[in-house]
C-alpha cells in the first residue's frame, strides 16, 4: 500500500519534478558555458 | 601495445557516425586525431580548397576546419561591418590547416627522426590553432623559444585536437615513449568535455553544449549518463583531469622529460596580471578607441597576440620550475 501511494505521489508531482530538473539543468549549462566559452560541435 | 587490443570506430559529434567509418585503431603505430575521422574522405566540400603550397611532409590540407567555417566567416564579416569593428585579420586563403596522415597539425610522424628529442603539445582547439595560421599558434612560438633557449632543434609534435577534454590525453600517453619527448606542454582544456564510446562502439566527444540542443538523441543512453555526470557536479571531471595529468607527471620521471601545464580555463588576463604584462597586451590589442585590432578567423578563438602571451606564460612557468 505504501508503495502504491508513493507511486501515485510521484505521478502527481511529476510535472513539478520535471520542471525543477529542467531549471537546474539550464542553470548548470549556463554556468558551464561561462567557464568554457569555446565549446563548439 | 598488444595486437589483441580492441579496435573502435570514431563517431561524429552529432546524431550520425561517419559513414565510411575509418577504424580508430588503438594499436596503430602512431596516435590518431579523433577529429580526423570527421574530415576523412570523401572530402566534405565545406572544408574548402587545399593549400597549393602543401609541404611534402604533410598529407592533408583544409581551408576551413571546426568552428572556422566559410559560412561563419561571411556572417561575422557582415556583423563586423555593421558594428564598425575591424575587418577580419585573415582572408580565406591567408592560411590553411595542413595536417599529417593522422590528422594532427604537424609533419607526418614517419618523416620525423625519433632518435632526436621531441616537444609534444597537448590541448584542444587553442593548441590545434583554430582560426590562426600555424606560425601564430602558441605551440609554434613555444617551440621556437625553447629551441633558441636550448640551442638545439626538436621534432615539433602538436597533438592538439579541437573539442577534446583532458581525458583525451590518456589516448595519447601510450605513444610518448616512441615520440621521445624532452618537453611536454599542455594548455589543458575545460574538464567537462569528455570522450565517450556509445553502445555501437563509436567514439565521440561529449560537450555540455550537446545536452542543450538534443543533437545526441540517437545516443540517448550515453547522453543520459553524461547528463547525470554533468548535473552531479565537478568531482568526476576533476578526477578524470587529475588522473590524466598525474599519468603524464609520473611518466615524465620515467622517460625523463619536463612537463609544463597551464589550464585554459583561467583567463589570459589573469595570467598576464600575475606577470605584469597587461600594458604590453593592451598596447598590441586595442587601438586608441579601445577596439580590438586583431581577431582569429572564426571570430571566437583567441587572436594571435593572446597566443604570444600564452607562449610567454608557458615559458615562464617552465623556467620557474627548473
Amino acid at each position: 500500500m505504501k508503495k502504491i501511494l508513493k507511486k501515485i505521489w510521484e505521478l502527481i508531482t511529476y510535472p513539478w519534478t520535471w520542471y525543477k530538473e529542467q531549471r537546474a539543468m539550464k542553470k548548470r549549462l549556463a554556468e558551464l558555458k561561462k567557464r568554457d566559452p569555446f565549446i563548439y560541435k | 601495445m598488444g595486437n589483441d587490443v580492441l579496435k573502435l570506430t570514431p563517431g561524429y559529434a552529432s546524431s550520425s557516425p561517419v559513414e565510411n567509418g575509418i577504424l580508430f585503431d588503438l594499436t596503430a603505430e602512431y596516435p590518431q586525431n579523433l577529429r580526423y575521422a570527421e574530415n576523412c574522405p570523401p572530402r566534405d566540400p565545406k572544408l574548402g580548397s587545399k593549400n597549393p603550397k602543401l609541404s611534402k611532409n604533410r598529407s592533408e590540407s583544409y581551408q576551413w576546419n571546426s568552428s572556422d567555417t566559410e559560412d561563419n566567416y561571411l556572417k561575422t564579416k557582415e556583423s563586423r561591418r555593421k558594428n564598425r569593428q575591424y575587418d577580419h585579420t585573415y582572408k580565406p586563403t591567408d592560411f590553411y590547416y595542413d595536417v599529417n596522415k593522422n590528422g594532427f597539425r604537424c609533419d607526418d610522424f614517419e618523416t620525423m627522426d625519433f632518435s632526436k628529442k621531441s616537444i609534444i603539445y597537448l590541448g584542444c582547439s587553442h593548441t590545434f590553432g583554430v582560426g590562426l595560421p600555424e606560425e601564430e599558434v602558441w605551440t609554434y612560438k613555444v617551440h621556437k623559444m625553447t629551441e633558441e633557449w636550448q640551442k638545439t632543434t626538436y621534432n615539433y609534435i602538436n597533438l592538439g585536437s579541437p573539442g577534446v577534454g583532458p581525458d583525451f590525453y590518456l589516448h595519447l600517453i601510450p605513444y610518448f615513449k616512441k615520440l621521445n619527448p624532452a618537453y611536454v606542454f599542455s594548455y589543458t582544456p575545460e574538464i567537462h568535455r569528455i570522450t565517450l564510446v556509445n553502445q555501437d562502439g563509436w567514439i565521440f566527444r561529449a560537450l555540455p553544449e550537446m545536452l542543450n540542443n538534443g543533437s545526441m538523441r540517437p545516443m540517448k543512453y550515453n547522453m543520459l549518463a553524461y547528463k547525470n555526470l554533468v548535473m552531479s557536479g565537478d568531482n568526476f571531471f576533476e578526477y578524470k583531469k587529475q588522473i590524466s595529468l598525474g599519468n603524464i607527471n609520473s611518466l615524465s620521471e620515467v622517460l625523463n622529460f619536463k612537463f609544463t601545464e597551464i589550464p585554459s580555463t583561467k583567463y589570459i588576463t589573469d595570467y598576464i596580471e600575475e606577470y605584469d604584462w597587461l600594458e604590453e597586451l593592451h598596447a598590441n590589442q586595442f587601438d586608441e578607441d579601445g577596439k580590438e585590432k586583431e581577431n582569429a578567423r572564426d571570430d571566437a578563438h583567441y587572436p594571435a597576440q593572446y597566443h604570444t602571451m600564452i607562449s610567454k606564460i608557458i615559458m615562464s612557468k617552465l623556467k620557474e620550475d627548473k
